[in-house]
């Protein structure tokens, strides 16, 4: 499966540098090359600056949260193409619910799991 | 440089930006890296001597020659002791951390005792090696706990002194030099020396008679003595924990030592004088040669070393053989065989070490004795130490040589004492340590005995095995440790948040930030697989998400919850860290559930798609005609779950996200609403238009729904 999004690029906003490294390292298994971000305004701007197939946000962060960035990147006419997928544990569902709503295309459960990543990325890539 | 810092105030403005986390273990490595560096520019030094002895001799080699290894050497040294002092600074962290971690307990402390205490620190910034700003915390806590028990008086006792009610502890820092400064400082009664000294006398530590010739200071200085305390009841806070005596054992451990600055009425001082660790992983060993092997045992283990005739060694049955030293008898083991290899070959004049560590005093019979050197130390990993060998390093002479770990040789000298076999014992915690304890290492062990700590490493690897069986994630992430730091990381801040919250209950950036700290800590802890624990934390974080818009109101109950459910949580943390499972205190989530607002869901019941019709808006039903006049298609779709689906609300959700691209969503059951609310069991019903034949349509939705875990069934079906 490896190198299937060879080439794609991965935008990882998430206040806490484990987390960013452990979807990082998994993301890059699967070809992506990966950008990093703290919150959701330096995740914004380096969406603005570079082009992006997918961004994945937590929700909860400091500065600017994921819903504001689900918001901010789906208003914005040049980026509202690239699929969001939000990052949470299974207990916040009700931002799961809200961030949908702003926009958002998809989440991932934290803990992450490697098989439902892929299946993620793979109906994100695919259009559905 | 110093900032003083009023009550309740967070600590300064600290830059996050240009920092980052660095594991200790890759430090260590870089350090040994660092060492071996330093080898080979010893190494390049005296090969250079040799070449200047053999040009000297020759005159064959050309000057241009000399003079590039003259440079190698030179840009060598720079560059190693350049490496080093890099690395030094790396380790190097804030005392804030350390400092900040008492304001919690200072507040309970003053609770308990009644009193009322102001807690200042001071020089947060100033920076120390990890290690010892670790091993500071220990004596730090000792020293504030006497501080506010029997340092500072009470607020009607202060009033009579003339003082305020509110009494001062502070915790300053600063540095020196090559040395760095702790100072407890505290306004409280003063240390008298007569009753100190009288103290002394009552318990024998002292005569009586010597008083008359004892200075103020000699006198205050018995307070460090084992066992003596200025106040005789010991009080609940600091009648327990270490003595003044372990105090001050705890900061010479750190090379360093304590002064002690008094005044009846005014107050005590006491000041930590610690050297900045200024070489890390670098032993004083004595070389020796047994066999064919080089050791080096640890100088602080040597007692001495002396040669004898065979003859002078004597053979009992209980002991096995001994030597007599210093009118005592001593164990005496062949060094090859206690190490596991053939015993060394008999000779008429025999040469011997005695070395000593916590667990006893014996004597080794080694070969040849080498040299004492200064030898880079690079730690083996936990399974050799089985062995008795610590680490290995590079004698002079570009040598391998092996460390010999004393207090783990004295075991096996017990196991061939008793058993005839040596018993295979395993440490923890000592091989673990960061270079900064390995200095010490086999000098100072942590107490307890060599059979206690194999039942730890059980523990500890039945615990972490469990953990990975919790969760399959365990296997496939490789941050777990990183997990855990950043736990600590912020653990370590929360109390303050909270304290700091205590001080300002309606200052929702400060609700903010903890309720941020909260959620990342139940999100690491879902990552290392701990789901109950992350569990109870969702809890707290209710609790603040109602703080947050405005619906509870910051209490002392609630800060005490906050407070509680942090200290929860370290507590975890340190059983996990100690092989032990975690335990969830249920009284606390008690009084959570007391202050939790029940959720306001409309429906409770989940819906049954099969018994209720699609509710279609007046709206919508104009939608619905124009759409069938431009001969649009009319769909309905059916979808069921799989029984286990907990998120089906949120595929279906998704799936619905999906249909609009295609077309118009007239109506689904459950309603968009109830989905929201979770009000959905395990299926769903759409109705929805889209100009799309039915076969490119079919593909469409079946290629969406193949994409989802959570889809059993469903049904495509076209309406006239």
């Amino acid at each position: 499966m490896s190198g299937d999004f060879k080439g794609k690029r991965a935008l990882v906003v998430d206040d806490y540098h484990s987390m960013r490294v452990t979807l990082k390292e998994l993301l890059e298994e699967l070809g992506f090359s990966v950008t990093e971000a703290e919150n959701g305004l330096e995740g914004l701007e380096k969406a603005k600056a570079d082009p992006f197939d997918i961004i994945f946000t937590d929700i909860v962060m400091p500065v600017m949260d994921g819903l504001e960035l689900c918001n901010e990147v789906k208003t914005n006419p040049n980026l509202t193409r690239i699929p969001v997928v939000v990052l949470s544990t299974h207990t916040d569902a009700s931002y799961l619910v809200k961030a949908i709503g702003m926009g958002a295309d998809d989440y991932v459960p934290k803990p992450i799991e490697r098989a439902l990543l892929l299946k993620v990325v793979t109906r994100l890539s695919d259009g559905y | 440089m110093d900032t003083e810092h009023k009550p309740g105030e967070v600590g300064g403005g600290k830059n996050v930006v240009d920092r980052m986390m660095v594991k200790i273990s890759h430090l260590d490595t870089l350090l040994n890296l660092v060492g071996e560096v330093i080898i080979t520019s010893n190494n390049i030094s005296t090969t250079n001597r040799r070449i200047q002895e053999f040009y000297d001799r020759q005159r064959a080699i050309d000057k241009v020659t000399m003079d590039m290894l003259k440079m190698t050497e030179v840009a060598s040294n720079r560059a190693s002791s350049e490496m080093h002092s890099l690395v030094m600074d790396i380790r190097m962290v804030e005392i804030r951390a350390t400092f900040q971690r008492f304001r919690r307990a200072v507040r309970d402390m003053a609770k308990d005792a009644g009193k009322q205490v102001d807690f200042v620190t001071i020089g947060d910034e100033t920076l120390v090696d990890k290690t010892i700003a670790e091993k500071l915390y220990d004596p730090l806590n000792h020293q504030i706990r006497n501080a506010i028990d029997h340092g500072v008086e009470d607020p009607l006792e202060r009033q009579r002194m003339g003082k305020g009610p509110m009494s001062k502890v502070t915790l300053r820092a600063y540095q020196k030099e090559n040395n760095v400064f702790i100072e407890i400082r505290d306004d409280g009664r003063g240390i008298d020396p007569e009753s100190v000294a009288k103290a002394a006398v009552n318990r024998g530590i002292i005569e009586e008679g010597a008083l008359s010739s004892m200075t103020t200071e000699e006198k205050l200085a018995l307070i460090f003595h084992p066992g003596l305390s200025t106040k005789v009841t010991a009080s609940k806070i600091s009648g327990r924990g270490v003595g003044m005596d372990v105090v001050k054992s705890n900061i010479e451990q750190l090379g360093g030592d304590v002064a002690i600055d008094t005044k009846i009425g005014e107050g005590t001082a006491f000041t930590y004088r610690i050297p900045q660790i200024t070489a890390v992983n670098i032993l004083d060993c004595l070389t020796v040669l047994a066999g064919k092997s080089h050791y080096a045992i640890p100088i602080l283990n040597v007692v001495s070393t002396l040669s004898m005739p065979a003859s002078n060694v004597h053979t009992t049955l209980q002991k096995g053989r001994s030597i007599t030293h210093l009118g005592s008898l001593v164990t005496l083991f062949d060094l090859n065989e206690l190490l596991g290899g053939k015993p060394l070959d008999p000779a008429d004049e025999i040469t011997i070490v005695i070395v000593e560590a916590k667990n006893g005093r014996v004597s080794v019979r080694v070969s040849e004795l080498l040299m004492p050197e200064k030898l880079v130390f690079t730690p083996l990993s936990k399974m050799f130490s089985v062995q008795g060998i610590s680490g290995t390093t590079t004698m002079s002479g570009n040598k391998m040589g092996m460390i010999i770990d004393v207090f783990e040789l004295i075991n096996r000298s017990r196991g061939v004492v008793l058993g005839g076999e040596t018993a295979p014992v395993e440490r923890v915690g000592r091989a673990q340590e960061t270079s900064g304890g390995a200095l010490q290492s086999a000098a100072v062990v942590a107490g307890g005995t060599a059979v206690e700590e194999v039942d730890e490493v059980e523990k500890k690897e039945d615990i972490s095995g469990k953990l990975v069986l919790s969760s399959d994630i365990g296997k496939e992430i490789g941050h777990r440790e990183e997990f855990f730091v950043e736990l600590e990381d912020i653990l370590r801040n929360v109390d303050e948040q909270i304290l700091s919250l205590e001080n300002n209950p309606s200052d929702m950036d400060i609700v903010n930030r903890i309720f941020r700290d909260f959620h990342s800590m139940k999100g690491n802890l879902m990552m290392v697989g701990l789901t109950e624990l992350g569990g109870f934390i969702h809890e707290v974080e209710v609790i603040l998400d109602q703080a947050r818009s405005g619906s509870l109101e910051i209490t002392e109950e609630i800060i005490d919850i906050l407070l509680d459910s942090a200290d929860i949580i370290k507590a975890a943390k340190q059983a996990i860290a100690e092989g032990r499972a975690p335990v969830i205190d249920r009284s606390l989530l008690k009084s959570i559930e007391k202050y939790k607002k029940p959720k306001e869901k409309k429906v409770e019941e989940p819906v049954d798609i099969h018994n209720r019709t699609f509710h279609i808006g007046s709206l919508e039903r104009i939608n619905l005609f124009a759409h069938r006049r431009a001969e649009k298609h009319l769909y309905q779709l059916f979808i069921s779950f799989t029984p286990k689906s907990q998120q089906a609300f949120l595929v279906a959700l998704l799936i619905l996200k999906r249909l609009a691209r295609i077309g118009h969503i007239f109506g689904c059951v459950p309603t968009a609403e109830e989905i929201e609310n979770q009000s959905i069991s395990n299926q769903l019903k759409v109705m929805f238009s889209s100009p799309m034949d039915e076969a490119p349509l079919r593909k469409f939705v079946e290629d969406v729904l193949m994409r989802y875990y959570d889809v059993n069934e469903y049904e495509i079906l076209k309406t006239s």
